[in-house]
């Protein structure tokens, strides 16, 4: 994989050292929690929508490892603007990254660096842990 | 116990002898710091394992064969080598399980039926999800009520505490580690059987850790069970022991039932054999226990005396360098303590020490370690966990130093 030193410096640290999207969003249409039963990790997942559905903002508390703040953070900054399926799909090709260790097109090239956490397993439950707190949150807000 | 400090013999010689250990781990020389979850295997165990298999291989205790009885021989010959290692008084004191997880369910299972509606069993804080389950699930099925003996903040148990909960005579059963896995704190096992005994209570203790860092004396200790297993002690996994008091282990309702631990079997009724035969239902770890008898000679060829000093020397030397890093906490702080060093280090989750770590060829252990109550306790979600064995340097103390501080020159 890329040099996790180098996923870490360009990716991980610069988004989970000052998360821009920490916090919840000024109304809160739905929420999501998920945790890790491995670490203890904990992530919320706040959706704030615009009139016609599609996802306005997206906020986040994570209490966990810095993968799992920077996927959280970088999560909430690819969904802004998309309809619930739109949400689902990157979701999808996210996971589908993941296991592959391929970039996948359907993803903004800022999401890439994450492919490399397919050569560890044990780290890939950190990156997926927003996209889970995602799907409750999705699963309890209105279908676009 | 074995307290001898500071002087370290020189084991660098047996480093060769563990083949795995010269391979290198993302193109860096393999520094194996996890030993306390799993040890590595010298030649000797791997093959005294190859060997029953190319030459020595049969079922036991049942042919009529010259391979069955050579396989039923060496299998029950490991039986008195753990014995000895132990110093338990009658080698039919000695029951082969699949490991301490399963050692301890069956003495929750089978001495527990033992227990009243209204006993107790009484365990610690600081204790492996080994230690706590079969425990829990005993009282969920038989009515035993469970008791915590809490810690100090130093990581030590509270003996005070201990004896208040032993006092009102409910207590059936004290099962205690002998060594925290994650804390390194070894704990007092005499004083805790003296007090157990003194309140009509009988004390397991789970030695996991213990067995690897030290001499273990079951009488000494005055314990009626004790329990480990063979893959932390550079052995097999596959293979774990309990040793319990004859008297106890013959009032005991068998725990699994199968062939090889009963004495007759109609269609009605079957009626059990003898201990230990009658807690080791079906096919036993055969292959396992030679290569737990090949381990348990290897330590004494070298000397579990020395191997404890060098441990103790290891555990100074980290403990003085990991001192030097600024933010990094090792959490307990016990006196007497063994070769294992859990810590957190400021601003950076141990998940993200290990994966840094790993990319350095450093092998470390981060998470909750088998003992969530333990860490809602000391207020932390996990720790980065390095732990040492008879192979391990003092240059690869160095390095871990070295690679903490050069993950937290990339937090910084």
């Amino acid at each position: 994989m890329t040099d996790p030193e180098t996923f870490y410096r360009d990716t991980v640290l610069a988004h989970s050292r000052a998360p821009r999207h920490a916090g919840a969003p000024p109304r809160v249409d739905a929420s999501g929690h998920a945790e890790s039963r491995l670490c203890g990790d904990a992530v919320d997942v706040f959706l704030m929508r615009h009139p016609d559905g599609t996802l306005a903002r997206i906020g986040h508390r994570a209490e966990g490892c810095a993968i799992s703040i920077a996927a959280a953070d970088l999560m909430a900054e690819t969904l802004s603007g998309q309809t619930d399926d739109q949400a689902r799909a990157t979701s999808g090709a996210f996971q589908t990254m993941l296991t592959s260790g391929v970039p996948h097109p359907a993803l903004p090239p800022h999401l890439h660096a994450f492919a490399g956490l397919a050569a560890y397993p044990a780290r890939r439950g950190c990156a997926l842990l927003p996209w889970q707190a995602l799907a409750t949150a999705l699963g309890h807000g209105p279908r676009t | 116990m074995n307290q001898i400090r500071p002087t370290s013999p020189d084991l660098a010689r047996y480093r060769a002898d563990f083949p795995i250990l010269g391979q290198t781990v993302h193109g860096k020389p393999l520094v194996y710091l996890d030993s306390a979850a799993s040890a590595q295997k010298p030649e000797a165990v791997i093959a005294a394992m190859v060997h029953t298999m190319r030459a020595q291989y049969a079922n036991v205790h049942r042919g009529l064969h010259a391979l069955s009885e050579a396989a039923t021989e060496a299998y029950e010959q490991t039986r008195d080598v753990v014995a000895r290692f132990l110093n338990a008084p009658d080698r039919a004191e000695i029951v082969f399980t699949r490991n301490s997880t399963e050692a301890i369910n069956l003495v929750a299972h089978s001495y527990g039926a033992l227990l009243k509606p209204g006993q107790a069993v009484l365990i610690s804080e600081m204790e492996h999800h080994a230690n706590i389950v079969p425990w829990q699930m005993l009282r969920d099925r038989a009515g035993i009520a469970l008791r915590v003996c809490p810690i100090t903040d130093a990581g030590e148990l509270d003996l005070d505490a201990l004896e208040a909960q032993l006092a009102d005579g409910r207590v059936g059963l004290v099962a205690l580690t002998h060594m925290s896995n994650v804390l390194g704190t070894i704990t007092p096992a005499r004083r805790i059987a003296d007090l157990a005994h003194r309140y009509g209570a009988r004390v397991l203790f789970d030695g996991s850790q213990a067995v690897v860092h030290q001499t273990v004396d079951v009488q000494a200790i005055d314990a009626d069970f004790y329990v480990f297993t063979g893959h932390k002690l550079y052995g097999p996994t596959g293979i774990g022991v309990l040793w319990g008091r004859h008297a106890l282990l013959d009032a005991m309702p068998p725990f699994l039932g199968g062939g090889d631990m009963i004495d007759t079997v109609t269609l009605a009724r079957a009626t059990w054999a003898r201990v230990p035969h009658k807690f080791e239902a079906g096919t036993p770890p055969i292959i396992e226990a030679a290569g737990l008898t090949a381990a348990i000679f290897y330590l004494q060829a070298i000397g579990q005396d020395a191997i404890a000093a060098h441990e103790a020397a290891l555990t100074d030397h980290a403990l003085t360098r990991l001192a030097e890093i600024p933010g990094l906490d090792v959490i307990g702080r016990a006196r007497h303590r063994g070769g294992v060093v859990s810590f957190t280090l400021a601003g950076v989750h141990a998940h993200d020490i290990a994966t840094l770590l790993d990319r350095q060829g450093i092998a470390v252990r981060a998470g909750h370690h088998c003992a969530e109550p333990l860490m809602h306790r000391l207020g932390l979600g996990s720790t980065a966990r390095a732990s040492f064995a008879l192979y391990t340097t003092h240059q690869e103390i160095d390095a871990l130093v070295a690679g903490l501080h050069r993950v937290r020159a990339l937090f910084a």
